[in-house]
């Protein structure tokens, strides 16, 4: 077994899930960390999740990141404190700003990953529909590309420009508009 | 420099093109947090860019980087055009370019914002700020965008941002009206209008709205058309958030259904209400479980025996964490030694005082006395009092005494210094 999970997995009294990888590692994690994952939600909903969670897309790299992400962002979904009161979209309201700060350190260096695992990152939080997730780094890869011609871009992400300069000077001029 | 057979073979020996091996939806969600004349220029990055973005189903059209604005115009205009028929799920429209303000274009940008509910749009918002270029000119300062002549009807709107605009209680009564689905709606350094002839008193009335906030709203022209004060109604039957942050202007505010919130936030450190009027807006919010309510103490409280009547029997059953300003200690704390009677379920209390040269005497030196005579309560579930003052704030020290003497089961109470200045 994967040590990917300790501390809150001791405390025996949730509802554990195994999760596994695409190169058969498993990994234990708690029905909190693992239901912001919709996908995993809709399977523990539908009770197929016997016997652990098999998630092909996922290599084991990938998938401890995943959960190290999960497992920050439920117990801030859990409310505050550890109150039971979980009511999460007043943002607005004290919800302990300390708190708020020390997530938002936790996503910045959370980020601080590879081009390759960035994208590795994105498939499986699109795979596993972690909202969450999938806006921290699509928007990452946003701000990597805002303000940037696309020549820049091109360089930056490799992409191959297969349009013959004929074609691009068609399209820059249907599109003269946004490029005055 | 690369030729473009070295870019090609770079490209082949690093992770290749991985961005646009991305799902089209997943290069959405990244074109989604772009402006859109960033999310635009992707079209010549190549073929498989080429029609992306007229896809997106949503659109930042921000002003940011225009240096006029007829450019700006001419931009979303062809933008709107030029876009497929693909149903909007946000629109976002930010007019934050120097000298670019909605207002002197309204009529366009009531297309746009028309645009965006036609194509079934579920989130809005509409931001006209630039705040420094508005009021260089003291003389004509440049208006806020007027948003009640534009027609706000969709049964798709789900979110609602405005800032910076202008409305009046009569558009106010038919945006609500006209989105019978908006559950969430923020309103930040917004105007509201209102004279009988524009629709009387502003009502927030709206039986989907589930989460409200408003922020540095004004609500002008009450004293120059020598109004009586200005009455805002809040009546949303499934509103489960609410804050209501400063409000300008002679405002009162009126909680009429707001049974189902679970939390409410109210900063009202400017207000013109009464003690009376407090102990209403509390009396309104027995269901809560989280409470905020900062009204500034004011010594010109005439306490009247009536005051209490709004309060009188209120149970606060689900209330777990509260927050208040030094206005509950005015008589004796008898507000605050209330309301910890009567949650029996609180957990967490917080008390931000005020500096004491606004407070002025507050009066608890008779607290001695007021102790002694009432019977100590229970309030078992309290773990956590925390009490923010400025140093050397002499009334802390009395207001433990109470606190120490009245509760049956004290809690920990820890003192923080107030911050900032």
């Amino acid at each position: 077994m994967a040590s990917a999970g300790s501390g809150d997995e001791k405390a025996a009294a949730a509802a554990m899930i195994t999760l596994i990888s695409s190169d058969n590692e498993k990994f234990e994690v708690t029905e909190a960390t693992a239901t912001l994952s919709q996908t995993i939600r809709h399977m523990i909903e539908d009770g197929c999740t016997d016997g652990g969670v098999p998630l092909p897309n996922v290599t084991s790299k990938i998938l401890a990141r995943v959960i190290e992400y999960c497992k920050k962002h439920a117990t801030a979904a859990a409310g505050e404190e550890g109150s039971s009161s979980s009511f999460s979209d007043a943002a607005f309201l004290e919800v302990d700003r300390a708190f708020l700060e020390e997530l938002e350190e936790f996503d910045d260096a959370f980020l601080e990953v590879d081009r390759a695992t960035l994208f590795d990152l994105i498939l499986a939080a699109n795979y596993l529909d972690i909202k969450g997730l999938l806006n921290l780094t699509c928007q990452k890869v946003a701000d990597s590309v805002k303000g940037k011609t696309p020549e820049q871009i091109r360089e930056m992400y490799n992409i191959v420009n297969d349009l013959t300069p004929e074609e691009e000077a068609e399209i820059r001029r249907e599109t003269q508009w946004a490029f005055e | 420099m690369d030729t473009p057979s070295g870019k090609r073979a770079k490209a082949m020996d690093a992770a290749g093109d991985r961005i646009s091996d991305l799902p089209d939806e997943v290069r959405h969600h990244v074109l989604s947090f772009l402006p859109a004349s960033d999310a635009v220029r992707t079209c010549v990055l190549s073929p498989m860019w080429r029609q992306l973005w007229a896809s997106a189903p949503r659109l930042n059209v921000d002003a940011e980087g225009f240096t006029s604005q007829s450019s700006f115009i001419k931009f979303v205009n062809a933008l709107l055009l030029s876009r497929g028929c693909i149903p909007l799920e946000s629109f976002w429209l930010r007019a934050n370019g120097p000298g670019i303000f909605l207002e002197n274009f309204r009529d366009t940008a009531y297309l746009w914002i028309r645009y965006a509910l036609c194509s079934n749009v579920e989130e809005l918002g509409v931001d006209d700020y630039n705040q420094n270029d508005r009021f260089e000119d003291r003389e004509n300062p440049i208006e806020f965008f007027q948003i009640q002549h534009c027609p706000f009807t969709s049964s798709y709107l789900k979110k609602l941002h405005l800032c910076y605009v202008y409305i009046n209680s009569r558009g106010l009564k038919k945006l609500f009206s006209g989105c019978p689905v908006l559950e969430d709606l923020e309103m930040i350094n917004c105007e509201i209008f209102h004279t009988e002839n524009f629709g009387g008193q502003p009502e927030f009335s709206s039986a989907s709205l589930k989460s409200l906030s408003i922020e540095y709203v004004d609500f002008p022209y009450a004293l120059d058309y020598d109004m009586s004060d200005c009455y805002i109604v809040i009546n949303m039957p499934s509103l489960v958030s609410l804050h209501v942050g400063t409000l300008l202007g002679c405002t009162l505010l009126s909680l009429e259904d707001v049974q189902s919130l679970i939390t409410a936030s109210i900063d009202l450190y400017t207000s013109i209400h009464t003690f009376a009027d407090c102990c209403k807006i509390l009396g309104a919010l027995s269901n809560v479980k989280k409470l905020e309510l900062l009204f500034p103490y004011d010594l010109g409280w005439k306490y009247s025996m009536q005051d209490d009547t709004h309060l009188c029997g209120v149970v606060f059953t689900n209330l777990l964490t509260l927050s208040l300003s030094d206005w509950c200690l005015y008589d004796n704390c008898k507000l605050l030694l209330y309301l910890l009677e009567h949650s029996p379920n609180l957990e967490k209390l917080t008390l931000k005082m005020s500096e004491p040269h606004f407070r002025g005497n507050i009066g608890l030196s008779c607290s001695a006395a007021s102790v002694k005579s009432a019977t100590p309560f229970n309030c078992e579930k309290l773990r956590k009092v925390e009490i923010v003052c400025s140093k050397g704030d002499k009334i802390v020290g009395r207001l433990v005494t109470i606190l120490l003497n009245k509760m049956k089961s004290p809690p920990e109470i820890n003192i923080k210094p107030l911050s900032g200045v």
